[in-house]
């Protein structure tokens, strides 16, 4: 369809909704209202014009778009293009099968013809890309608005295509196969930043560098401290080749795994002989002999006793805390012993005197002295020997105790005693745990050049996969190609409206929508408010408002592509101003009038409106009423169609109006307006 | 404004006070007559007491019925609308209270506040014309040769990644699919040869990451 409608010049149905019998409205004008109560066939009015000019529609189940028990549904538009030729729009249904008013439905047959002849119809997104598709979800959101399906006019509702599809046309797939690029990319460069920032750094990046200098700082004294007292004593080993007098080495030549070795051959032979000196030494010592030998002895002695004690009562810890308690059992039987006879005789005369203590005194009775005497004497028998064994040995201990502080004092008159400390640190798992650290400290400082060149490297490379990536983020932006015209076309309208503050102006953001089902990734627009509200957190006239906004300014943009174009210049609003409070129906107004009566043709729209409330509608007709005829002689029109009653065999009863401009010129008017100011203000 | 075809007359001069206001009153700037609306550019009353502002409301509302009716009686039913330019936050704070409040304009006309001279200008503009005035462009559709064309004008000629994935970057015919995950392995052939050669260059294996500090 090569032609672009410039107006609907009227509308036929029949068998469509409760359209039953045919109705022909003949819509030629630039505004057309709809008017009268719910249920009239308002929308289903709208909804056919829709179908024909877009075959777009919202009913699941296409089969009640049929009247109730009809076979067949038309719906055709007569149209004038943009030159006043003539042609149709035409949509034929058929049901196929099953009962009325639901059932399945062939495909429906829309066609166009102009002249006689037919012409192509395809969606905005077929012609944007040539593509065979059918998509006429995204014609109908930009040239209709049901207040009873706000939602979808947002793109976020859309099953189909939406119009940043449409602008920014990336294949799915390929588009998904650019988006896991980034996403490697991304990882890689932020794989090559933690590189760099190694490579980068004169610090060596183990956290306890400092930790391995004091250690083998320490180290080295020790080493040290051991062999400078023995240094020259027979069976000393060399000082290895690689340490210097001072046993401060050069990081540089302990590299090699040769050198490895030699330093724990040079340890563990610096370790043995080490304790083989002292050894030596202990038993060189002048020493206090008489004392030391008394201690020794006595030493030994406390040994043996130990022994003894532990052979006769390995498990003398737990043995003799057997039967303890506040009293414990020894004690029990030696009371019951002593005061049983007393016991009795006391129980007796309470039992007498208290009934209660009976029992007692029973238990009393049955208790038998000498059985209680002969099991004490065989506990003492047994425990006895462990409490005292018990005792002996912590004093033994402690004595013991005593003489090895002794003992030591005696001994440390050595100097060699005072290395075992050193001997202790010296132990080779330590040291060549020191050593190899301090190896790789010194291989880092080695290479701080190679670092450095390898982190410019890595930086360069970096610096061209975010080149890359900005590249395409540039490209792919909808920043310069869609939003800002959206936007700033939203908010043009959008100011006219009284607007709550924190909402004006909107902004668009880009966005991607994945939706169930849909193996596709499909770009949006979102909307928020200034102060960031998203549309959810609208009022019900705030969420119409925008998607009248939003409305105008898709239908502007794709109106102003070339290579799209909308092959129509209708716009249908059922129901829009039930949602709005007087000043905005009449902010509204503006809107419709600008769209309705441009004197520029190429910009003018024909616009559908319905209104099913009578005060608004007559609110409405005031505002939109059509001026008179304009310099050039074009003459806007504005009819009314009253849907006054609906009947089950025919369908709606509409009354047919024109609104009729001023008598008076328009220019006759200004001047008396104009006189009556100048005369001063009213 | 001079401009505007639509201008029925420009004069500034005070509105008549009926109430005897003390303080201020409205100024009628112009008045201007389009296809769209009938339109009132009102200077709002400097130093106006706040106790007064309901007898200002009743000037205003006075003068918008005035006109309109005028109008009417002539046949022309436009909506009209009142632009009042106020300078003064406080009143501005005040007056905008009066937008929302449909017992006392009742639709009948309109009531914008603007503050700055430009948007005063806009408004003006916007409300007067026979037609939208603004002029909607949008850019070319990006579609792949598009986007090949905007990515190589960013890359210079020998950006060696983006010479890798250039055929990984459009599909050969329009309509085709590329290979998913082509890009892939040349960014990651890409970075590996990277790391090695950085290797190289420092004569040791690059750390694991969990020895950095």
């Amino acid at each position: 369809m090569s032609r672009r409608i410039q107006r609907i010049a009227s509308v036929t149905l029949l068998g469509f909704r409760g359209f039953i019998k045919e109705c022909h409205l003949d819509t030629n004008a630039d505004i057309v209202i709809l008017a009268g109560p719910n249920g009239h066939g308002k929308t289903s009015f709208l909804e056919g014009v829709v179908l024909a000019l877009t075959g777009h529609h919202t009913c699941e189940d296409p089969g009640t778009l049929f009247s109730y028990d009809q076979p067949e549904l038309n719906v055709r538009l007569d149209v004038q293009d943009e030159d006043g030729i003539l042609g149709t729009l035409a949509v034929k249904g058929l049901r196929e099968v099953g009962p009325a008013p639901r059932g399945t439905a062939k495909p429906f047959t829309r066609t166009a013809s102009w002249k006689g002849s037919n012409a192509e119809l395809s969606s905005v997104y077929g012609r944007a890309t040539g593509a065979p598709e059918d998509e006429p979800e995204l014609d109908a959101r930009v040239c209709a608005f049901f207040q009873d399906q706000v939602w979808a006019q947002f793109d976020h509702a859309a099953r189909g295509r939406t119009l940043r599809d449409v602008f920014e046309p990336v294949p799915p797939r390929w588009q998904m196969a650019v988006e896991d690029q980034y996403k490697g990319l991304r990882r890689a460069l932020q794989d090559l930043a933690n590189k760099i920032s190694f490579y980068g750094s004169d610090a060596y990046p183990w956290k306890e560098r400092e930790a391995i200098d004091k250690e083998f700082s320490e180290y080295a004294e020790t080493l040290r401290s051991v062999y400078r007292p023995l240094a020259g004593r027979r069976g000393w080993p060399a000082w290895p080749a690689t340490f210097d007098g001072s046993l401060a080495w050069t990081l540089a030549e302990v590299r090699s795994e040769d050198d490895e070795r030699g330093r724990r051959r040079f340890l563990e032979r610096l370790e043995a002989t080490l304790q083989e000196e002292i050894r030596k030494d202990r038993e060189s010592l002048p020493r206090e002999r008489g004392r030391l030998e008394s201690v020794e002895r006595r030493l030994d002695e406390i040994r043996i006793q130990l022994a003894s004690i532990q052979d006769a009562f390995p498990n003398l810890d737990d043995e003799a805390s057997w039967f303890s308690g506040r009293p414990g059992l020894l004690e029990i039987l030696q009371s019951i012993e002593e005061n049983l006879t007393r016991w009795r005789r006391e129980a007796t005369i309470a039992a007498t005197t208290y009934p209660e203590l009976r029992a007692v005194q029973m238990e009393v009775e049955a208790v038998q002295v000498n059985v209680a005497t002969r099991r004490h004497d065989e506990l003492q028998l047994w425990i006895g020997p462990r409490r005292a064994a018990q005792t002996e040995r912590s004093a033994l201990r402690a004595e013991e105790g005593r003489l090895l502080e002794e003992r030591e004092s005696l001994l440390g008159t050595s100097p060699l005693e005072m290395l075992k400390p050193q001997l202790a640190a010296l132990r080779m798992e330590n040291t060549l745990s020191r050593w190899t650290r301090q190896q790789e400290l010194a291989a880092y400082d080695a290479r701080r050049e190679g670092r450095a060149s390898a982190a410019r490297y890595l930086e360069d490379k970096r610096a061209q996969g975010e080149a890359l990536l900005d590249a395409y983020e540039a490209a792919t932006s909808a920043r310069t190609e869609l939003r800002l015209p959206l936007e700033k076309r939203m908010n043009t309208v959008l100011r006219r409206f009284a607007l709550t503050e924190g909402l004006y102006p909107v902004h668009l953001d880009s966005v991607s929508l994945r939706r169930s089902g849909d193996n596709g990734e499909h770009r949006a627009v979102a909307i928020v408010a200034d102060d960031k509200r998203p549309l959810a957190a609208l009022s019900t006239g705030q969420r119409s408002q925008f998607a009248i906004a939003l409305l105008i300014a898709q239908n502007d943009v794709i109106r102003a592509s070339p290579g799209v174009g909308l092959p129509h210049h209708v716009m249908l609003l059922d129901d829009a101003s039930s949602s709005y409070d007087l000043s905005n129906l009449t902010r509204e107004a503006i809107t419709w009038r600008k769209l309705a009566y441009d004197p520029d043709r190429t910009r003018r729209r024909q616009i559908f409106i319905s209104s099913h409330h009578d005060d608004l509608t007559n609110h409405l007709l005031d505002l939109l009423s059509p001026p008179g005829k304009s310099g050039d002689g074009f003459q806007p029109s504005l009819r009314v169609f009253q849907f006054k009653d609906w009947r089950r065999e025919s369908g709606p009863v509409i009354e047919k109006y024109r609104v009729a401009p001023p008598r008076t010129g328009e220019d006759q008017i200004r001047e008396d307006l104009a006189r009556n100011l100048r005369r001063g203000p009213p | 404004m001079d401009d505007f075809r639509a201008t029925l007359a420009r004069f500034r001069v005070p509105l008549e006070d009926n109430h005897g206001l003390s303080q201020g009153v409205w100024t009628l700037d112009a008045v201007y007559l389009s296809n769209t609306a009938l339109v009132l550019d009102v200077g709002a009353p400097i130093g106006a007491a706040p106790g007064q502002l309901p007898a200002h409301r009743d000037e205003l509302d006075r003068l918008a019925r005035q006109l309109s009716h005028r109008a009417a009686d002539h046949g022309v039913l436009r909506p009209v609308a009142l632009v009042v330019r106020v300078e003064s936050d406080e009143l501005h704070a005040e007056l905008n209270r009066w937008t929302f409040d449909q017992d006392w304009h009742r639709g009948e006309f309109l009531f914008y506040l603007v503050s700055k001279d430009e948007e005063h200008a806009d408004l003006l503009r916007d409300l007067v014309a026979e037609g939208e005035t603004e002029s909607v462009e949008v850019g070319e559709r990006l579609d792949e040769r598009v986007l090949q064309a905007r990515v190589e004008a960013r890359m210079s000629p020998d950006h060696e990644l983006f010479e890798r994935l250039r055929a990984a970057l459009v599909a050969p015919q329009p309509g085709s699919a590329i290979e998913a995950g082509a890009g892939l392995d040349a960014v990651a052939a890409w970075t590996s040869e990277a790391l090695r050669e950085a290797e190289k260059l420092t004569a040791q294996p690059t750390p694991e990451e969990g020895r950095l500090a």
